[in-house]
């Protein structure tokens, strides 16, 4: 790495420490106060602040006071442009939902709400991806991902948000740390465990394909979700997003034991316990899961299989 | 470019990209129109050529230059412009490289940055038309110049996702409107420098006005030109008579008049006389050293020379506008005291021509016992002697004294004075020409006097004893049934301006001069004598280095403040929509019962506690909440719901408990 680029690196990284002492851990909604908004001039400011300076040599030099009106109104333009950028970020409330749970070695994806009870629209505000904007009262989703190694419960780090609105000269940003996590399952074994217990009762009538049909619970929001899906006023409730699930099919039952696979180091266990649980679930079984000293169903439908998932998950950590 | 940004920018919709390339375009055209009075055709070119290239890529995939050809391309206009401005700097030239510069990035702008890069330059080029002619109309005109450049930088500043030309036209005018009072500010208390800090070529063209010789022929072509030569502003009642006096030619020879390069050692003496006369000039840039005032100027402004024959000039040619106040004593005498020696200057004739003026000069001299007989009897000949005022006169060549007054009799006022003077000469009385402007328009809005190109003139002033110098202008004694009609005629349109007869066109044109001249006495003028002066009445000595570092911070701590204090106050106009604000004014009217909302508590929630302490509210709160919900969450809520909600809200009215 060059020096500079790890000079930048240092200095980054006493300013992100110095605000962490600064604001500590958010509880969640989080109200963005201009306090904790923090703005620099871009590449682009810089060039403008330059430009500026040259304009306002060349007019003094020429003693030119239209030349220097133009320069003073630009200078006020630069100004204006700072404080509209942090008024951009201003008075947003940043709900951090819980990221839906993923298998380990995949990216969680936690939906940020972003809303604000009035003010102004809100142009082209970056979390992680391209720039969404916030309407007056109507919230946006801004997805942090956070890639994961390892199972268990994964805290969301500090992320920040931040925009160029209105001209590029300046960028805001908010730094957010907060106590939100997702939870990463055990990732499933590459094949159907050979040495897994055999099913008690191998029926399968038909995939557990999820449906318009039948109302059949709530789930954490994902990406990709229908938005017509969202339980809305849930979200008014403060529970955070979650989609309706409709579904159709019936049951058939299988059983799962950790101790059956005691010879296995606990993660490769665990990783093809996932594999059978998700096969099962697949098939459309009913099936239970023992962990130790607990057990799990027999049950079917996602909502045993995400229990049995994030049991595993959280299993000996 | 790096990889990231060549990434990011290629998923650019085309509608993106050409709103983008548009709106831009929109922007260096409006800063390129002031721009052609004083950029060269080649350039002007070379751009449009440039403009409808990147048009035809934009919009028929015509394949743009690659890297080497630009290169080229660069290089051919960087010689160009050397060769035909023989320079790179100053305004002139400087405005030519941003032009060609502009022409040279639009071509190779596709990312964000490069949009940026353009329309700063079209921010120079904006600059460089300010440099070359800063005017009233030019600064009318750059204020929507510089909002659409505004536009095209939020535009381009929103990235690939483009923003509708409305909305970004309505930010850039919220960007505008408070700089203007900081650009105020700033024009008012940023410390002004006399003088230019660095030398670089002048940004004014050739010289106009009234010049150092008076060859036959020069005033002339000055009587048609509408140019304002200098506005006047009287603190009091104008005087009668206004010769505005300028260069004073002392030496004739080969029928040229020229300033002559004898003078004499001492400042002649000034015996005031008669009431003052206080006036303000603004006088327009001519690139000479002249500063016109009434005669007998008894104050001047620093930085100003009285001269030996009671002219005003400046040490260094004038450049930019320039006002100055003078007070002259009209009545007053001046050079008194000169002595023959002195004078000698003033007699001077070249050793032989014109040997029928000389002769009837001599006889005068013989047979008139006083100078002011003889200056009756010359200005007699012009009166009686069938002469004509024309501004077309046959050309005189060899000897042409003799020939314009015994052969050709026509002419203008610079025949008159020439060959007054000589007469006068030839008769042993001292005399020489004054040039300079005679008379104005007065403008009856402000009161000010438009002195035009139109109004030069030449006269002469004629030495006699006991009264100093004493002006005498032969022109004026000829019956105006001898002005020819085409002189009189051009005259009055240029001594006008362009109005003419046209009452309308003459009312507007007052309106415009008065504009102007407010504009460059209020903001042009504004220098380091007027910031000092107008320091002073405030009661700070702005020359020091600690007032003016306070003043700048002071400045700084205000401008911030009001700005920021501008968008606070915006975000809290704007603080909701309807539904939001309705909502509030629901949960003021419940916090003046003591039911507070909590700052993060969601509207359900709230409802739900109201509903446990307050149930006789139940049924309203739900209902409100319910239409509340229903507006902000659902995806197409009926249109009466917004309705239902103000009526209910309107109408809610929590009881105190007690």
């Amino acid at each position: 790495m060059s020096r500079p680029a790890a000079a930048q690196r240092w200095l980054r990284g006493r300013a992100i420490a110095w605000a962490a002492r600064r604001q500590g851990v958010d509880p969640v909604p989080v109200m963005l106060h201009r306090r904790r908004i923090y703005i620099l001039p871009t590449g682009q400011g810089m060039l403008y602040g330059l430009s500026v300076l040259a304009m306002l040599l060349a007019s003094l030099n020429y003693n030119n006071n239209l030349g220097l009106l133009l320069t003073f109104l630009l200078a006020g333009i630069g100004v204006a442009a700072m404080y509209r950028c942090q008024h951009n970020l201003a008075g947003l409330v940043v709900h951090v939902q819980p990221a839906p749970p993923v298998f380990a070695g995949e990216t969680l994806q936690f939906p940020v709400l972003l809303h604000h009870d009035g003010g102004q629209y809100r142009f082209a505000i970056s979390g992680a991806a391209k720039p969404v904007d916030v309407p007056v009262g109507r919230g946006t989703i801004v997805p942090i991902a956070q890639p994961t190694r390892r199972r268990g419960r994964q805290p969301l780090k500090r992320f920040s948000l931040s925009t160029t609105f209105p001209l590029g000269l300046f960028r805001a940003w908010v730094w957010i740390e907060t106590d939100v996590a997702g939870l990463a399952w055990p990732r499933p074994a590459a094949m159907p465990a050979a040495s897994a217990p055999a099913p008690a009762q191998g029926v399968t009538a038909g995939a557990n394909v999820a449906g318009d049909d039948d109302f059949a619970g709530l789930r954490a929001w994902r990406e990709g979700d229908s938005i017509r899906h969202v339980d809305w006023h849930a979200v008014a409730r403060g529970r955070g997003l979650l989609t309706k699930q409709f579904s159709a099919g019936p049951p058939s039952l299988e059983f799962y034991d950790l101790a059956a696979l005691g010879g296995l180091p606990i993660e490769q266990a665990l990783s093809r316990l996932a594999r059978s649980v998700l096969n099962a679930d697949a098939a459309g079984s009913t099936y239970g899961l023992r962990l130790g000293d607990r057990t799990f169903g027999p049950d079917s439908g996602a909502a045993h299989r995400e229990r049995c998932l994030s049991a595993m998950a959280l299993f000996q950590v | 470019m790096t990889a990231k940004a060549l990434v990011s920018e290629e998923i650019v919709a085309p509608g993106v990209a050409r709103q983008r390339l548009l709106w831009s375009l929109a922007a260096l055209l409006a800063m390129l129109v002031p721009a052609l009075s004083h950029t060269r055709p080649w350039a002007m070119a070379l751009i449009a050529a440039l403009i409808f290239w990147r048009l035809g890529y934009a919009y028929f995939r015509l394949p743009l230059p690659g890297r080497l050809p630009r290169g080229v391309l660069t290089l051919a206009a960087l010689v160009a412009i050397w060769l035909t401005y023989g320079t790179l700097l100053g305004v002139v030239a400087g405005s030519a490289l941003l032009i060609v510069m502009a022409g040279l990035k639009l071509i190779e702008s596709h990312t964000r940055r490069d949009y940026f890069l353009l329309l700063v330059i079209t921010l120079f080029i904006g600059l460089a038309d300010f440099l070359y002619a800063p005017r009233v109309g030019l600064a009318a005109y750059m204020l929507p110049a510089l909002w659409l450049t505004l536009t095209a930088l939020v535009i381009v500043g929103h990235g690939e996702r483009g923003m509708a030309a409305r909305q970004a036209g309505r930010i850039a005018a919220s960007l505008l409107l408070p700089a203007v009072p900081v650009a105020a500010l700033l024009f008012f208390i940023f410390p002004r420098i006399a003088g230019p800090v660095w030398h670089l070529p002048s940004s004014g063209g050739a010289a106009t006005g009234i010049g150092d010789s008076m060859a036959p022929g020069s005033i002339s072509k000055l009587a048609i030109s509408s140019r304002v030569a200098f506005r006047v502003h009287f603190d009091g009642p104008p005087p009668a008579h206004r010769y505005w006096r300028g260069p004073v030619l002392h030496h004739f020879s080969h029928g040229v008049w020229t300033r002559g390069n004898t003078a004499i050692t001492s400042l002649p003496q000034v015996q005031l006389r008669g009431a003052p006369v206080q006036y303000t000039i603004t006088l327009e840039p001519d690139n000479h050293r002249w500063l016109y005032a009434l005669a007998a100027p008894a104050t001047w402004p620093d930085g100003a020379v009285l001269a030996d024959d009671y002219t005003l000039y400046t040490e260094k040619p004038i450049r930019e506008r320039r006002q100055y106040t003078v007070i002259s004593y009209p009545r007053a005498y001046y050079g008194l005291d000169l002595n023959s020696a002195n004078l000698q200057r003033d007699l001077q004739l070249p050793p032989g021509g014109n040997p029928r003026t000389r002769l009837l000069a001599a006889r005068w001299q013989h047979n008139l016992s006083t100078p002011q007989e003889i200056i009756q009897k010359a200005l007699n000949l012009f009166r009686d002697g069938d002469f004509y005022y024309t501004l077309k006169p046959p050309p005189l060549g060899k000897n042409g004294i003799d020939r314009f007054l015994f052969e050709t009799r026509r002419g203008f006022c610079g025949h008159y004075a020439s060959a007054f003077a000589f007469l006068m000469r030839a008769a042993g009385i001292p005399a020489h020409v004054v040039t300079g402007y005679a008379g104005g328009e007065r403008n009856p809005i402000d009161d000010y006097w438009t002195v035009r190109d139109a109004r030069a003139h030449a006269w002469d002033e004629v030495w006699l004893k006991g009264e100093g110098w004493v002006r005498v202008d032969p022109t004026a004694v000829l019956p105006p049934s001898r002005i020819s009609p085409d002189a009189a005629a051009a005259i009055r349109a240029a001594s006008a301006g362009t109005a003419g007869n046209n009452q309308w066109l003459r009312q507007f044109n007052y309106a415009w001069e008065a504009a102007n001249t407010f504009w460059n006495r209020w903001v042009m003028s504004y220098g380091p004598n007027l910031q000092k002066a107008a320091f002073a009445r405030l009661g700070v000595d702005y020359g020091s280095w600690m007032s003016i570092a306070m003043t700048m911070l002071a400045a700084f701590v205000l401008i911030f403040a009001t700005v920021g204090a501008w968008f606070a106050w915006r975000a809290w106009f704007n603080r909701g929509e309807p539904v939001v604000r309705l909502y509030a004014q629901f949960c003021r009217k419940l916090s003046r019962v003591g039911l507070h909302r909590g700052r993060t508590e969601g509207p359900l929630d709230f409802a739900a506690r109201i509903v446990q302490d307050r149930p006789d509210c139940a049924s309203t709160v739900n209902a409100i909440t319910g239409h509340y919900v229903a507006l902000r969450y659902e995806p197409n809520p009926p249109r009466e719901t917004l309705r239902k909600l103000a009526t209910a809200i309107a109408n809610f009215q929590p009881e105190r408990r007690i």
